[in-house]
């Protein structure tokens, strides 16, 4: 299995860090998501991890994201 | 399986979550096509995805493949924000210009929507070019009665929305609610699209994939246990739709849990119908499920999305 997106369905850009208040991925990463290697996703989730420390929030699951 | 399907540069998938569905982006030179559009409440970053999606190019047309919340909930915004058309199921064509708030199951699911007036209409065995592609849609009701996908012979894509996912497909809502032959249809549609060549599906929900005749299997396999039980198929369609609420609000007061099962009808209909429960022992059941599945979990008097 690739790696899963880290959305949670709180999918708003904040205007302070330009980063998605849900994920801390940024537009670009968002965009480029469903044809990034595994290479360059390993990348954004490992930014996402520092953006989110920077931040003081809990690291994210690594589980995929809720299921409907 | 491959990190990520190899889809032409005329096509980008943007892949949301499950409170915004999927968006297919599609270039033609200097135009493109949108098929999706996410929930409202997400419309701001969508419009944003599109701009850096579109390269400079006009969105000149935006395209659903069926009309619930998830899938029509940024038309608005992205009609306000590129000036494009709207094309919509020919089966959603009233319930869209009458505003249905029943038909289109917000009032029915208690969900939101802004307005928006389509400009044309599609519908199954109709083609039209998009991303350098030739799309024929097929009729595929099940999940939704008018529901589109849409295909690509020559590639082999199939843009199936929510009536193929990668494992299962979107509630039945028409044989939940009573109003229609949902488990029929949805097998019709699955034996119907189980007759294409595909190589690559295109979900409403998840990331695109690539092995269809197991995802295929495993619908089938779904939809053998609805009608087998329909309280299952029931708890299923419950479970789906609190969680669907709980991404949006985030938090729902455990106190006003019963009284909001009780009001709004798909709740209401699939207790009446299938299970038969007070409602505070479907308020019970819900919660525990929810916090089993690690969907949700109480704190103090609110029940919180995990």
């Amino acid at each position: 299995m690739s790696v899963a997106s880290p959305c949670i369905n709180i999918c708003h850009m904040s205007p302070d860090t330009g980063w998605c208040e849900g994920c801390q991925r940024n537009i670009d990463e968002i965009t480029r998501w469903s044809r990034a290697s595994d290479a360059d996703r390993h990348q954004i989730l490992l930014a996402v991890a520092d953006r989110r420390e920077l931040l003081g929030l809990a690291p994210l699951a690594q589980s995929e994201g809720a299921r409907v | 399986m491959s990190a990520a399907l190899h889809f032409p540069a005329s096509l980008q998938v943007f892949e949301r979550g499950w409170l915004s569905a999927n968006n297919i982006l599609l270039t033609d030179g200097d135009e493109a096509t949108l098929i999706d559009s996410g929930y409202f409440s997400h419309a701001g970053q969508t419009v944003e995805l599109v701009r850096v999606g579109l390269d400079g190019r006009k969105l000149r047309r935006l395209i659903n493949t069926h009309s619930h919340s998830d899938h029509i909930g940024g038309n608005a915004a992205l009609q306000r924000s590129f000036g494009c058309s709207i094309t919509i199921p020919a089966g959603m064509a009233d319930a869209v210009a009458n505003w249905d708030e029943d038909a289109l199951l917000l009032r029915t699911a208690a969900q939101k929507c802004e307005r928006f007036a389509a400009t044309s209409l599609l519908q199954g065995g109709d083609r039209f070019v998009a991303g350098e592609l030739e799309w024929q849609a097929i009729a595929v009701p099940g999940h939704d009665m008018d529901a589109l996908a849409y295909y690509n012979v020559e590639r082999r894509i199939l843009i199936s929305g929510d009536a193929l996912w990668r494992d299962g497909f979107g509630i039945l809502f028409a044989e939940v609610l009573g109003s229609g032959d949902g488990l029929g249809e949805a097998r019709r549609t699955l034996e119907a699209i189980g007759r294409l060549a595909v190589d690559a599906v295109i979900p409403g929900h998840g990331a695109p994939f690539s092995d269809f005749d197991e995802a295929l299997e495993r619908a089938f396999a779904r939809l053998r246990a609805f009608e087998d039980d329909g309280a299952r198929m029931a708890r299923n369609a419950i479970r789906a739709c609190v969680t669907f609420a709980l991404l949006d609000a985030r938090r729902m007061s455990l106190d006003e849990l019963p009284q909001y099962l009780a009001e709004t009808p798909l709740y209401r209909e699939a207790n009446a119908r299938f299970l038969g429960l007070g409602v505070d022992a479907l308020a019970d059941w819900l919660i525990s499920d929810l916090e089993r599945a690690g969907v949700a979990h109480r704190e103090g008097t609110e029940l919180v999305a995990s």
